[in-house]
């Protein structure tokens, strides 16, 4: 039988500890890649993962099922990557390129332990997913966000007005700006100048 | 099917909808209405035919999964949680609040040699003191008050206060028939 999350909200704000382990396993790889995607660092990613499930359980006696359960996580786990682009910004400490290497050595064993992968085909295939990070990574704050929304979370343009507090206009014009932008970083990184290419 | 134009404000305008096109956000007649003018324009189609293999490029990574022990690093970390439950606002409550908030100074162990306690606790006393020494007269308050009061001594003042009782005949009289 399938329960629904604001049902499991509910549970977990009478202390059922069972109700909040089973949404966290809902929705713990979603809310890693995006955080990952957002702000490149896998290790972060998943402590600042584990901070929006702390903070869901912290408000929990005051959750009230106005809107859906799944933007209110989105828009926690957007504030905190928010937070820590910012400070990162702030220290000085936004190096892309490291990152994608440490993240990419995680990926990378796990790919490694399929035999089916040869070697050249691995390599090239990790080169271009490096090179597509970079150009994901060479977006605005703004525009990163809204894009994996839609692209690898599959949110609807609703679901990310409400995460992003603005209207459905903007979080279109916002796509499109940032689908044009990412079409300009490909193609700097000699991937996407043309249709017909192999992806 | 005949091509038409590029370039046109019909251009400009679908251009701007191809995304939400791509991600099937729009309405159904606005769909039918670029789909018509993609068949037609070949600018148009192929912004979004390169659209759609940036929008296939961005799905060719592979998403990230939470690590093994994901969920029993949060499940140790719930027991540090504070959980709050939800408290209902009720007067004595409102009391008690208003007492510890009243307790500003204790709570936050603020010594007597602090600037910003000395100045206050000084600004006070000076006030205190003015007020004791230099209270203002009662008497002279009530002057203004009481005109025909037996406490007026001065002809001055008596002969204002006349001027203004007397009455002055009117310039014109309202006649009665």
């Amino acid at each position: 039988m399938y329960v629904s999350d604001e049902d499991l909200m509910r549970e977990c704000s009478k202390g059922d500890m069972s109700a909040f382990e089973l949404l966290v396993r809902r929705y713990q790889d979603a809310i890693v890649n995006y955080i990952y995607l957002t702000i490149n660092d896998y290790h972060r990613a998943e402590d600042l993962a584990q901070e929006t499930f702390l903070r869901v359980l912290k408000s929990a006696p005051r959750y009230k099922p106005k809107a859906a359960f799944k933007n209110w996580l989105y828009t926690i786990a957007t504030n905190l990557s928010r937070n820590e682009i910012r400070n990162r910004i702030r220290r000085n400490t936004y190096l892309l390129d490291d990152m994608v290497d440490e993240s990419e050595d995680i990926h990378h064993a796990a790919f490694m332990s399929d035999s089916r992968h040869q070697p050249d085909i691995l390599l090239e295939k990790k080169e271009r997913q490096q090179l597509i990070k970079k150009a994901l990574n060479q977006l605005p704050e703004n525009q990163r966000i809204a894009l994996t929304l839609v692209t690898y979370q599959e949110l609807s343009y609703d679901e990310i007005a409400e995460i992003l507090e603005c209207s459905v206009g903007a979080i279109k014009s916002l796509i499109h700006r940032a689908r044009q932008n990412m079409k300009k970083h490909l193609k700097k990184v000699g991937i996407g100048g043309n249709v017909n290419d192999k992806i | 099917m005949s091509m038409i134009k590029s370039n046109t404000d019909e251009c400009k305008s679908i251009q701007t909808n191809l995304s939400a096109y791509l991600d099937k956000e729009l309405a159904h007649w606005m769909r039918l209405r670029i789909q018509k003018h993609l068949n037609q324009c070949p600018t148009c189609s192929s912004q979004v035919k390169l659209m759609q293999h940036t929008d296939n490029t961005l799905r060719f990574l592979e998403p990230i999964k939470a690590s093994d022990n994901f969920i029993d690093a949060v499940m140790s970390k719930v027991n540090t949680v504070n959980i709050r439950p939800k408290v209902k606002p009720v007067a004595s409550n409102r009391i008690v609040s208003i007492i510890n908030s009243l307790q500003f100074w204790y709570r936050n162990n603020i010594s007597v040699s602090n600037p910003v306690f000395m100045f206050s606790f000084i600004f006070g006393l000076f006030i205190m003191i003015g007020a004791t020494l230099y209270s203002p007269r009662i008497e002279k308050l009530n002057l203004f008050t009481n005109f025909n009061s037996q406490s007026i001594d001065n002809p001055q003042e008596r002969l204002i206060s006349l001027e203004v009782i007397t009455q002055k005949e009117p310039k014109r009289t309202l006649k009665i028939r």
